[in-house]
């Protein structure tokens, strides 16, 4: 027995239950994360077979091996190189001609390939009858497995038959018919291949020889040290094509299809007629010329209410439990240990646990968002958005699908990045991530706010209304200009796309990927916001001139204030260059909200907080209580805000006005600004403060967007788009406030 | 007496000098395969001989015709081009496209059955038949049934041609099972028109109308 565990993977379409029967092959030892420095998931998980341990990697859902997408590199590389001891074909039994082109390619590379013939159930219910002997006899000896992953049948067959399939000694021997010209110039590749030992040893030489001829861009590119070969099979291909009339690719593909043609033939029974099936009973309302485009903002509606407001009181309910038990215990724990009001209690107080807050509150939200994004995708309609939107995206140089994460984008920067994941070309998904932090996002209102009420009053809601039409103006211009500089040169992407079958979204599945994505965003950006937070405390706490010493120094002898005093020149031409406002700007890099705090802070001084000096510590139990009371309400709150969709929704429609539902009769506890208010009028100008406030809007919105962003794209993305959005904001707001002064504004 | 000869005496007959220039259209005359006008004459023979004139090639063709040395027809299907043939070939008539404008000769026994036919209904000796045929050529049909598949209608069979263009968006047509003789039928436009929804080895596929028009395809 093999003392090292063995390696399978699970190759499949996408939309063909392969998570599903992921899920159901490895059960909950499951470990989610990126392929490396790619920006594509990557799932592991364990299964064992008769004791031994296997491990199954879960390769991204491709239609093809080719090298024109990263997915299918991917895949095609793990094959080639990590050589899996078996590799699962999940195929979707209901479309088997198209599904079994990726098995031809999976049998070119010559790893043993076992067929999980999914959703056979539909397939039977649609009237097909799939002869599971014949098709395993045509394709060479593969063997093929009914399962229905949805319910876990076929898995102890499939586990057997992945047993089998891992001793050396079973052979599998499919051949494709290839055009006889095409044949001959493949074999004499192949024999080239063979005689270079370094190329034979880590290929499979038919496979290479194929991909020659393909002109694969990625293998010619890995090959260029061999430039006779190279110049052999651009010669070969140049045959090929005097001799046929057709490229080899052309006679690559003709070929797989043909065989996958004499392979079903006699094995696949479907009916002549095809009957219209309830999905395209669905689809002809959810697509349809004019219903379809409301339809689906109706939809996108939704999930904004559930990432922005039903997601709210749960949110608050973490905020309350850190704010209030969590600090009293740790307060109470460090009074035994004689640390009270000491820097220990400080960087734990002040930097820890508001970290700690600043990572979980976001918990919720990523919740409800992967809720309603695995609802979106598991039931097909996500393509259905994509297929209605596709036109007026493309206009503005993005996707049909870049619809939703700009959407997200109004209510949290972080799951609007988090939802760019439902576009599967990594460019496309880049340039989205990078527009969205454009979207003025639920934590800069209050700030507009503030600053409006201060120097606007009533007519606030102008300068606020303004703002957002800057923000997507803003977003609009820089996707055209990126399309026309950076995304120039890229060939373009294909937009080809299958519209699934509708299906029920499978409850277990959209809950565990919610799970695991969240649970990663906590591990992964978890520590980049905690870091920031614990980085900006210190700053705060180091004392850099003057009386103060550590963990007692008046903010503008800290650290931070240097900083912000050296920095504050450079905000002068924009009209707000006093370290005051250059300071809560740097802190906003930590959370927009800050803002306020820290303005407060520094103008109206340090608000006495009313409960902390008089009331008594509660107790263990009443801290209990009011974890628990407080889950109810919140509870109780987001249903609430879930029946309040209705009316929202309703109140769009002019002059419908129909009250929302509030079952606790909370007022909203607004917080008193006005002495902010008073002290900003004495130290702006409007225009200043609007200039600001468009700063505001325009800069990195936090750093939870700045490690989601890190997360998903990559250092270097993070660092051009921090770069580009200050730039941005600067400009803007220069241009706000010398244009203003210029027009006579500046009074 | 060959045609040279013929020629020759037709010419003298109505006062005509045989000039070197009119020897080189005689010649050409007896040598061309298929019915000539006068310009394409002309041009043949200005190769020859640069210092021969149009109204010569007109004069000359004119005086054989008369004397029955050759004959004349006019083609296309508005009669506005006349070419000659000389007199002991066939009977010819003109195919002409009415695309590219291209002029086919062709023949059929049918001609010579209908010479008969026509003479014994009106009991005369009928000597020419002025036929012209009209309609597109066979590079012209073939052009112009070439679709793509932008073009279909919804409810229309059709099967791939073709895929043209190059690179990752034609890999991943052919990758999604669009190759030669497959079955394709458009379902439905989006909202917008763009893109379109088509059924293809059973299975939805939305391409956008620049994707659809790299796809040849054929009716029924």
């Amino acid at each position: 027995m093999a003392v090292s565990s063995m390696k399978i993977a699970l190759a499949g379409n996408p939309n063909v239950g392969k998570s599903t029967l992921f899920n159901a092959l490895t059960g909950s030892k499951q470990h989610v994360g990126n392929w490396p420095g790619k920006t594509v998931e990557k799932k592991e998980g364990q299964l064992y077979i008769a004791g031994q341990e296997v491990i199954v990697v879960d390769l991204p859902g491709t239609y093809s091996l080719t090298a024109y997408s990263i997915e299918e590199v991917i895949s095609r590389d793990f094959i080639v190189h990590e050589r899996p001891g078996v590799v699962v074909a999940v195929v979707d039994a209901v479309n088997l001609e198209r599904n079994l082109y990726l098995v031809t390619q999976l049998l070119e590379l010559q790893v043993p390939v076992v067929i999980a013939l999914n959703m056979s159930d539909i397939a039977q219910s649609r009237g097909f009858h799939i002869d599971t002997g014949k098709l395993s006899v045509q394709l060479g000896g593969v063997p093929v497995i009914k399962t229905i992953g949805t319910r876990g049948v076929g898995v102890d067959a499939l586990k057997t038959a992945i047993q089998q399939l891992a001793s050396p000694t079973v052979k599998q021997a499919a051949s494709i018919d290839y055009d006889p010209n095409l044949e001959r110039e493949i074999q004499q590749l192949e024999a080239t291949i063979q005689a270079i030992p370094a190329l034979a040893g880590q290929y499979v030489p038919r496979w290479l020889a194929i991909k020659l001829l393909e002109e694969d861009e990625d293998i010619v590119a890995r090959l260029s040290a061999y430039p006779a070969l190279l110049t052999q099979a651009t010669e070969a291909a140049g045959r090929i094509e005097a001799a046929t009339d057709d490229d080899a690719e052309t006679l690559i593909t003709d070929g797989r299809y043909g065989f996958i043609n004499t392979v079903i033939s006699g094995a696949l029974y479907r009916p002549q007629v095809a009957v219209e099936t309830r999905s395209d009973k669905l689809d002809r309302i959810l697509t349809h010329k004019y219903y379809g485009v409301p339809i689906f903002l109706l939809m996108m509606w939704v999930v904004f209410q559930m990432t922005a407001n039903v997601s709210a009181p749960m949110l608050d309910w973490v905020d309350g439990i850190i704010s209030g038990p969590i600090t009293h215990w740790v307060t109470a724990l460090l009074g035994l240990l004689g640390l009270e009001s000491t820097w220990v209690s400080s960087l734990l107080l002040d930097g820890v646990i508001p970290g700690v807050g600043g990572v979980l509150v976001f918990v919720p939200v990523l919740t409800t968002l992967y809720l309603a994004i695995g609802a979106l995708e598991d039931s097909g309609y996500m393509a259905r958005a994509a297929f209605v939107m596709d036109r007026v995206m493309r206009a503005m140089g993005l996707h049909g699908k870049s619809f939703l994460p700009m959407l997200v984008g109004f209510g949290c920067t972080v799951p609007a990045v988090y939802a760019t994941r439902t576009l599967e070309n990594e460019s496309d998904r880049k340039l989205t991530g990078f527009l969205v932090t454009f979207m003025s996002c639920g934590a800069r209102l209050p700030v507009y706010l503030v600053i409006g009420a201060a120097f606007f009053g009533a007519r606030s809601g102008n300068l606020i209304f303004g703002l957002y039409i800057l923000g997507i103006a803003i977003a609009l211009l820089t996707g055209w200009g990126l399309k026309r500089t950076v995304y120039r040169n890229k060939p373009p992407q294909p937009f080809v796309m299958e519209l699934p079958p509708y299906r029920a979204p499978r409850l277990r599945d959209v809950w565990r990927q919610t799970w695991e994505r969240t649970s990663e965003f906590v591990r992964k950006a978890g520590t980049i916001i905690l870091f920031s937070t614990m980085v900006i405390w210190l700053l705060m706490a180091i004392p850099a001139r003057g009386e103060g010493e550590f963990n007692d120094v008046a903010p503008e002898n800290s650290v931070f204030g240097v900083v912000s005093q050296v920095a504050a020149p450079i905000f002068e031409p924009a009209g707000f260059g006093d370290w005051q406002a250059t300071g809560s700007l740097i802190t906003g890099f930590v959370a927009k909200e800050v803002i306020i705090g820290s303005l407060s802070q520094i103008y109206v001084g340090e608000a006495e907080t009313v409960d902390a000096v008089d009331e008594p510590m509660p107790t263990l139990t009443e801290d209990a209580a009011f974890i628990g009371s407080s889950f109810v309400d919140a509870a109780v709150l987001t249903v609430q805000e879930v029946v309040n969709i209705v009316p929202r929704t309703l109140n769009l429609v002019p002059f419908v006005q129909i009250p929302e539902a509030d079952f606790l009769g909370i007022a909203g506890d607004e917080a008193d600004t006005t002495a902010l208010e008073a002290a900003l009028t004495q130290a702006y100008t409007p225009l200043a403060a609007v200039a600001f406030s468009v700063f505001i809007l325009l800069y990195t919105p936090c750093m939870a967007t700045v490690a989601a962003m890190r997360q998903e794209f990559g250092r270097q993305f993070v660092f051009y788009q921090i770069a580009y959005t200050f730039g941005i904001a600067w400009l803007a707001a220069v241009v706000v406030f010398q244009g203003g002064t210029l027009l006579g504004f500046g009074g | 007496m060959t045609f040279q000869q013929q020629a020759r005496d037709a010419i003298r007959d109505s006062g005509g000098r045989i000039t070197p220039q009119r020897e080189i259209l005689f010649d050409l005359l007896s040598h061309v395969e298929e019915d000539i006008d006068a310009d394409g004459l002309y041009r043949l023979a200005a190769q020859q001989d640069p210092n021969i004139s149009l109204p010569t090639v007109y004069r000359t063709l004119n005086t054989l015709e008369d004397a029955e040395v050759i004959a004349s027809q006019y083609v296309s299907t508005d009669h506005e081009r006349k070419v000659y043939r000389v007199n002991d070939k066939k009977d010819v008539f003109h195919f002409t496209c009415s695309r590219c404008g291209k002029v086919t000769q062709v023949t059929s026994h049918l001609v010579d059955k209908l010479r008969q036919e026509l003479g014994s209904q009106i009991g005369a000796d009928v000597l020419t038949v002025c036929m012209c045929a009209g309609g597109l050529c066979e590079d012209c049909r073939k052009e112009a049934q070439i679709m793509t598949l932008d073009q279909l209608q919804n409810g229309q069979p059709a099967k791939v041609v073709k895929i043209t263009g190059k690179g990752a968006v034609r890999r991943r047509l052919m990758d999604m099972g669009l190759v030669r003789g497959v079955q394709v039928e458009m379902v439905k436009a989006a909202p917008m028109g763009d893109p379109v929804d088509y059924l293809v080895r059973g299975y939805h596929l939305s391409l956008r109308k620049s994707e659809a028009q790299m796809i040849e395809i054929d009716l029924g």
